[in-house]
């Protein structure tokens, strides 16, 4: 009900707003950003017949790609994004449920709000992932303890966000539509799912980063699958080309998400006007 | 049977003593403006008749407001006979123009087309074709501000609540809304308190005038108004009989302009 509001909200501005093109230009600068950083590492290992660190410790953009190759020609690579995208993508599903439908329940029960407000504040400055050998004791190595451990990283930012969101509705807002004669329904529907609708998606973007680090984190302390784990048996025996294609791995797939996350908010937040700071 | 403020006063949680026993009718169908110095309770005298100052706002409230018999404590208790068109801009920046104007009638549950229909003759009416689908930012400031009122003569409420509503608009488009909204009102005969503060625009549009003196806010006089309708508003200020209230109500408001400069003047702290 709620989604499908918003989404009426936006589809039917589709039509009619029309955005700016990007810079022309801007597409050429980016890929040339990133050749040059591929660019500067070769050439800072072996690509111009010097080479300071040993493999072992940098290895070059080549070495680091034949790695990623034979960690893909094993199968173990889809095998190991699956599983820690899974377990990021779980908890932060649940966070972000959990987290919106506290936030809002305690801004509306206004006196309760207050009440665990502090609490909560607390809690979201706690380092989360300090828990998280204690989620392995609790939890074992399966599963379980990194939907838990993203989960519980991810439900207070998003938590404090959306609870800042609904107090900050503009008054006059709600009282316009009161005025014109709606109920609290309409208030809801009209006014305060559209305004934190862009307080969640702020909550979203950082969330997802904090859940795939929540994840591979667990893996670190303690599993049998994902790329957090291949990353500590890869350090044990210093194959330092699989550590970098595993960090290569992570980012990209960390980027993927939130790019796409950003342009589903850019869509569907497509009425606030754009500022240039 | 009609709308009654009776013996209102309210002061703010701020400490700001706003309204001071504010006695006013008006009936059924009667259109009348409100002038008043700056800050003298104008748009809050209007918030009370709405129903919507909050009663964690105010710390002392005294005094009623009834329709047809009925008090008014909150926006509820006007049971989707309201219509008010706020000094603010609250036209909400995530619905389109055609949405925002569409609001009233989809809580009336009025069907889609009908809707469609409605709001083409109106944005028609007031020269707004072709931004039926642009975004509050998108358009100009004149611009939301037809949009308000649309928005609230869409469903045609009994009675309308007006807070200064063609404030930012040009000369031109003033005088062609004045004449649509004064057009309006003859035929349909809602219930219309408006606060303006040009005091021409009181006159051409009401059959009476409010004067409120500065803040706390009284009413000072109430005057006649009376030229019939339909009025056109340029003869309207041609005439002699026009001339002499227009001279009669502004003297009124000067007395309270310099009441509150000398207040003022007290006030301030000494070097
Ligand atoms: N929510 C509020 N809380 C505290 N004080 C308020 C509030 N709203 C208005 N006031 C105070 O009440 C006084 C009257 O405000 P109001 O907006 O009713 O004036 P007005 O006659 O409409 O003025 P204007 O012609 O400038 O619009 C002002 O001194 C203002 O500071
Ligand atoms: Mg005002």
């Amino acid at each position: 009900m709620a989604a499908a509001e918003l989404e009426h909200v936006t589809a039917t501005q589709a039509r009619t707003v029309r955005r700016a093109p990007v810079a022309s230009g801007s597409w050429h600068l980016r890929t040339l950003a990133v050749v040059a950083a591929v660019a500067v590492w070769g050439a800072g290992t072996g690509g111009l017949g010097w080479r300071p660190l040993p493999p072992a410790l940098l290895p070059s953009p080549a070495e680091t790609w034949h790695s990623l190759v034979a960690y893909a020609r094993s199968g173990l690579l889809a095998l190991d994004v699956g599983r820690t995208l899974a377990q990021a993508f779980l908890g932060l599903g649940l966070g972000m449920v959990v987290g919106t439908g506290v936030g809002v329940a305690l801004a509306y029960a206004r006196r309760l709000g207050d009440a665990l407000e502090p609490l909560l504040a607390a809690l979201n400055s706690l380092p989360r992932v300090a828990v998280a050998p204690l989620l392995i004791i609790w939890f074992g190595l399966g599963i379980t303890s990194k939907v838990l451990l993203a989960f519980f990283t991810v439900v207070f930012v998003v938590f404090m966000n959306t609870y800042a969101g609904v107090r900050s509705v503009d008054p006059d807002l709600v009282r316009a539509v009161q005025a014109m004669g709606g109920d609290g329904r309409h208030v809801a529907r009209w006014v305060v799912l559209p305004w934190v609708a862009s307080w969640v998606f702020a909550a979203l973007r950082t969330s997802i980063s904090l859940a795939l680090a929540a994840t591979v984190t667990g893996e670190f302390v303690g599993s049998t699958h994902g790329l957090g784990y291949r990353m500590v048996l890869a350090t044990g025996v210093l194959d330092t080309p699989r550590v970098f294609a595993i960090l290569l791995v992570l980012m990209t797939v960390g980027y993927t998400v939130v790019e796409a996350a950003r342009r589903v908010e850019a869509y569907l937040l497509r009425w606030r006007p754009e500022v240039a700071v | 049977m009609s709308l009654r403020v009776e013996n209102l006063s309210l002061r703010y949680a701020t400490g700001v003593e706003v309204l001071q026993d504010v006695s006013l009718e008006v009936q059924p169908g009667e259109f009348v403006s409100v002038v008043g110095p700056s800050g003298c309770g104008k748009s809050t005298l209007l918030n009370v008749v709405a129903g919507l100052v909050d009663r964690r706002l105010d710390v002392e409230r005294l005094g009623r407001v009834t329709w047809n018999g009925r008090e008014i404590r909150t926006a509820g208790d006007w049971a989707g006979e309201l219509g008010y068109v706020f000094q603010r801009d609250t036209l909400l920046p995530w619905f389109t123009l055609q949405q925002n104007v569409e609001l009233g009638l989809r809580i009336r549950g009025v069907a889609r087309d009908q809707r469609e229909r409605r709001v083409r003759e109106l944005v028609r009416m007031v020269g707004l074709q072709g931004f039926e689908g642009v975004f509050p930012h998108q358009l100009s400031g004149g611009m939301r501000q037809r949009a308000q009122l649309l928005r609230t003569l869409a469903y045609e409420p009994k009675v309308i609540l007006m807070d200064e509503p063609f404030g930012a608009l040009d000369a031109h488009t003033r005088l062609g809304l004045q004449r649509e909204v004064t057009e309006m009102w003859t035929q349909l005969r809602n219930t219309v308190l408006f606060v303006t503060h040009d005091l021409t625009e009181a006159i051409v549009m009401a059959q009476r005038v409010v004067l409120l003196s500065h803040r706390p806010g009284r009413v000072v006089e109430v005057y006649e108004v009376p030229f019939p309708y339909p009025r056109d508003p340029i003869e309207l200020q041609g005439r002699r009989e026009f001339a002499l209230l227009h001279a009669e109500i502004w003297q009124g408001l000067a007395r309270e302009f310099r009441a509150q400069d000398l207040e003022r003047e007290a006030e301030r702290p000494r070097a």
